[in-house]
């Protein structure tokens, strides 16, 4: 399908007169975006219980108000607090994300490695099928078999992983053909190691970073599509209270209360710029390449 | 050339296979009886045993499945894609009659974004580490993390309820096409900033333009006959790519300003599990891409005759 477009990374080498400002900048970038990612994760871990409201408690008297100093983000139609809501949202994002993003991990390196340590036939069709698979639109597929199967948020998250993991074949496939060469692949194989046993001691502890860094690079565009499909409709399911399903109930009181759609959008967006400018920095770090970039 | 394009053309033949098997296979899961479903739709009052026998019958519902995955590919190859569960329409005529709408929306905000991102990520790769350069980069990293859906809201918050300068529904007219084409070409200029931006670096930094510039040729022409050339390939890839996915992953900010295309459809579609509008979603979709990859690949092969020679 369309070629690939690879930029040599190392072009720039050359061109580092004003190097040390733009570094110490990018520093900071990086500093500020991990800093408000390590709030995010902590206000998912402790926020709901530090905060103490209950993100589904329904109070008929305090319907539809505007912020307060008891709700400092006001409370929907049904009197619940938006800000505890906002809490809870984040780890229903963030879990979520991390279960795709482990499962498509765990299901593209077991197809990829067996692609890689199999016969040449057997590894043709399976490089055949991860090609094609990815020539296809991969949200759209997984918007199909969530509508298929039925929405609810295990369904999306299953529907994620069946149709992300290609991406993430084709590179351990890359990587565990590259280390089939190693030495100490034959020096195992001479010791009468199994091809399991060299796979899961000896060459996952060297393919895991790149993967790793690939994982971190998703995870935000993980979070995009579990909230847009949740604000379809086709994800996590009311009343919890999930980023997307908070915008889609909204959507009726945006006039009035347009908070209430504002906030957890720009969760999601900071959120997911947070993950992504720390993805950028991670493979950074462990891609001397790009370093200079 | 003509062997460039054969062997493209051999390279689709396992992709169209491999979405045909995943459409079969969509149909093949669905729970819930699919002949008493379209019995419904075609608005049959009592629907008799006798009657879903006779359906079941008549779309070879007990067949073994590779049976039945031959038929539905012979179907599928005359271009009977089944009929709706709710209108018992026929999925592909619903289909024609909506993709037109959807290539304009996608091919406004492909245009829009190209008009904007390449000139931004080539000026920021110009005066690389400048202000402008540092805007340009911040307006990439923003475009991509931000959720299109509610940005499409947020828009018809301020721009239609507020201001009410533009219509709160998208429509196939010049005013109501505004909106949805400039959200979703955000994300597309995020992309497409970003990669205009390193492709140019990229080039800039190649021993041509340095020998170029040694020989004394100005900027200007360095610019047009050495860089631009250079950077078509990267960007026509990504462009082609975008189109593709706008095509089809534009279903959510179509639903959100209600706008009469294919993704709308689909998501209405699924909020109903009206499998057979899909199924056709996901083919639609499949082929979609397929003929954008295949058209890109065509086009780069015609302005880089190194491509060809593969």
């Amino acid at each position: 399908m369309a070629t690939a477009v690879e930029i040599p990374a190392n072009a720039l080498a050359g061109a580092t007169t004003k190097a040390a400002p733009r570094r110490h900048a990018k520093l900071s970038v990086t500093a500020a975006a991990l800093a408000l990612l390590a709030v995010i994760v902590l206000a998912a871990i402790i926020g709901p219980m530090l905060w103490g409201q209950d993100a589904l408690a329904q109070n008929s008297a305090d319907r539809l108000t505007n912020p307060s100093l008891t709700h400092p983000l006001g409370t929907d139609k049904y009197g619940r607090d938006i800000f505890a809501r906002l809490l809870m949202g984040a780890r229903w994002s963030l879990t979520g994300a991390f279960v795709v993003c482990i499962g498509t991990s765990l299901t593209g390196f077991l197809i990829g490695t067996t692609a890689a340590m199999s016969s040449r036939t057997v590894d043709g069709v399976i490089g055949r099928l991860i090609e094609s698979l990815l020539a296809l639109p991969g949200l759209v597929m997984a918007l199909a078999l969530t509508a298929v199967l039925g929405p609810s948020f295990p369904n999306l998250l299953f529907a994620l992983i069946v149709t992300s993991w290609p991406s993430y074949a084709r590179i351990y496939r890359a990587l565990i053909l590259k280390e089939r060469e190693a030495g100490y692949v034959d020096s195992s194989t001479a010791l009468g190691a199994t091809k399991p046993h060299i796979v899961f001691r000896h060459m996952l502890p060297n393919v895991v970073g790149p993967a790793a860094v690939l994982a971190t690079a998703n995870f935000g565009g993980v979070i995009l599509g579990l909230a847009s499909l949740s604000f379809l409709g086709l994800g996590m399911q009311p009343p919890t209270p999930e980023w997307g399903v908070m915008i889609n109930e909204a959507r009726a009181y945006f006039q009035t209360y347009p908070w209430q759609m504002i906030a957890p959008g720009l969760c999601i967006a900071l959120t997911v710029l947070a993950i992504n400018l720390s993805g950028d920095a991670l493979r950074d770090a462990f891609d001397p390449r790009v370093k200079r970039r | 050339m003509g062997r460039y394009i054969l062997s493209r053309l051999a390279a689709i033949v396992p992709v169209l296979f491999v979405i045909s098997l995943l459409a079969f296979g969509l149909e093949a899961i669905t729970p819930g009886d699919t002949a008493s479903l379209l019995l419904q739709a075609q608005g049959v009052d009592t629907i008799t045993p006798a009657a879903i026998a006779l359906k079941r019958a008549e779309l070879h519902l007990d067949d073994p499945l590779p049976v039945r995955y031959g038929d539905w590919l012979l179907n599928a190859l005359r271009g009977d894609f089944g009929r709706s569960f709710r209108s018992y329409a026929p999925v592909r005529t619903m289909y024609m009659e909506r993709i037109g709408n959807t290539a304009i929306l996608a091919g406004c905000a492909v245009l829009l974004g190209a008009v904007i991102a390449i000139p931004l990520g080539t000026l920021a790769a110009y005066r690389r580490g400048s202000i402008f350069d540092g805007a340009a980069q911040f307006v990439a990293v923003l475009g991509s993390a931000v959720p299109g859906f509610w940005v499409a809201l947020v828009f018809i918050f301020f721009l239609s309820a507020r201001l009410h300068w533009l219509p709160v529904f998208g429509s196939p007219t010049p005013k109501g096409i505004i909106m949805p084409a400039l959200v979703l070409s955000l994300s597309n200029i995020a992309i497409l900033t970003r990669l205009t931006r390193s492709a140019m670096l990229d080039i800039l930094n190649r021993e041509f333009v340095q020998v170029a510039r040694a020989k004394g040729l100005s900027p200007r022409t360095i610019t047009r006959t050495h860089v631009l050339p250079n950077a078509v390939v990267p960007i026509l890839t990504v462009l082609g790519l975008e189109a593709a996915h706008l095509m089809t992953g534009a279903a959510v900010v179509e639903y959100v300003f209600a706008w009469p295309g294919i993704g709308k459809m689909a998501v209405d579609a699924a909020l109903v599990r009206d499998t057979p509008v899909i199924v056709g979603f996901a083919v639609a979709a499949g082929l979609i891409f397929v003929t954008v990859n295949l058209l890109v690949d065509l086009a780069i092969a015609t302005f880089d005759p190194r491509v060809r020679s593969v």
